[in-house]
């Protein structure tokens, strides 16, 4: 049998069978380190049984209940600053809501402006639509007209449309230059 | 200590249960010794071991709506201690205290009834248990502790450290051995004695 088998043995809580303590008595006999193993734990088995549990300090009871006084304080103290922190935070998520609410009714002026846009390029687009219609019916007056017009006449036209023109630029520089001179 | 409750303790437990803080002082008056006891023999130190065992009494306090009637209330009592002494070891590692604080540390009065040769003999004995039980881990230091004072059983110190009954018996065993060869240390610095021969044992001793 192993030596550890005989260690186990001395050091196991549980009971040994007569054949079993036998065999470890027997041991012991041979084994010095074993024999020592056993006066070890002899020794602190004794050495248990002579220190009893302590008594705490006088006044254990008493001292609890301040103890559970001071619990119960922090105890309300946190559950008020709990009940704080929760009104702030329903107050904070009002603030939230109410500022969510107030920026939608701002988005919906926002769309009534929209709508204005929306209508003025409707109005713009009319009145494209109109000057559209004129144009078409200034070209085929054109149209009607350059066909009716003869080609001389065509040319003196633009020919008196040029002498025109010449004049008027001509009268344009020399208002100019008086203007110069009269600044100067 | 006795785990069996009365009908006094249940109606205690029942009226604190409804908020009776006067009837968990009268358990509080009950068991005092026996979780201080357990808090001073897992700290090793006095005042440690009060906080200990006040905190204890106030998580019991807090919890007892969480308590099962059927177990028995001095062992629930003894698993919130142990456990949370074991918390605090492993936090803040108590059982490596400073001298100065071992020294100035408060300690329980020994009886007065002792002469003073006896209560030196105690004083020595209780550093000698101190340093024995320094060298566990704490939950094998529970684990002795319960099995040596509270005369609790390897089933029930599995109920109360939330272990396996095997791994308490293997723990308990460690213990002991670790246990049985720091006290034979101690007895050889104490008393120097010659070098023994032939110690040791072979495989086929016997």
């Amino acid at each position: 049998m192993s030596h550890l088998q005989f260690e186990r043995w001395l050091l196991d809580s549980e009971g040994l069978s007569g054949e079993q303590q036998r065999a470890l008595e027997a041991h012991l006999e041979a084994c010095p380190r074993c024999r020592q193993m056993q006066a070890g734990m002899r020794g602190v088995e004794a050495l248990f049984g002579t220190l009893d549990l302590p008594e705490p300090r006088p006044g254990f009871a008493r001292r609890w209940e301040m103890r559970l006084d001071a619990y119960l304080r922090a105890e309300r103290d946190r559950r008020y600053r709990r009940q704080v922190g929760l009104s702030l935070f329903v107050l904070l998520v009002a603030v939230v809501g109410l500022a969510v609410v107030f920026t939608l009714q701002l988005v919906g002026v926002t769309a009534a402006w929209v709508d204005v846009l929306v209508g003025a390029l409707y109005r713009l687009f009319a009145v494209l639509s109109v000057l559209g219609a004129w144009q078409n019916l200034f070209s085929i007056l054109w149209k009607a007209i350059g066909h009716w017009i003869p080609p001389v006449l065509w040319g003196s036209l633009f020919a008196m449309a040029g002498a025109l023109s010449a004049l008027w630029l001509g009268w344009l520089a020399r208002w100019v230059t008086l203007s110069r001179r009269v600044s100067l | 200590m006795d785990r069996k409750q009365d009908a006094r303790e249940v109606a205690w437990l029942q009226a604190a249960r409804d908020g009776d803080r006067e009837a968990f002082s009268r358990l509080v008056e009950r068991y005092q010794r026996p979780v201080f006891g357990l808090c001073y023999r897992m700290l090793n130190d006095a005042q440690a071991a009060e906080d200990a065992a006040q905190e204890t009494f106030l998580r019991a306090y807090r919890h007892l709506q969480r308590y099962d009637m059927r177990r028995s209330f001095a062992t629930w009592l003894l698993s919130i201690a142990a456990h949370h002494c074991i918390d605090l070891l492993r936090r803040k590692r108590l059982a490596t205290v400073s001298l100065d604080d071992e020294a100035n540390a408060w300690r329980p009065p020994v009886e007065p009834g002792l002469s003073p040769e006896a209560q030196v003999i105690r004083r020595q004995r209780e550093e000698q248990l101190r340093a024995l039980l320094a060298s566990l881990s704490p939950k094998d230091r529970a684990v002795v502790v319960l099995y040596y004072w509270y005369d609790c059983s390897c089933g029930e110190i599995a109920s109360t450290l939330s272990l396996t009954e095997s791994a308490v018996k293997s723990r308990l065993f460690r213990a002991r051995r670790e246990l049985a060869e720091r006290w034979l240390a101690q007895q050889e610095q104490e008393l120097p004695q010659p070098a023994t021969e032939g110690v040791g044992c072979e495989s086929s001793a016997i």
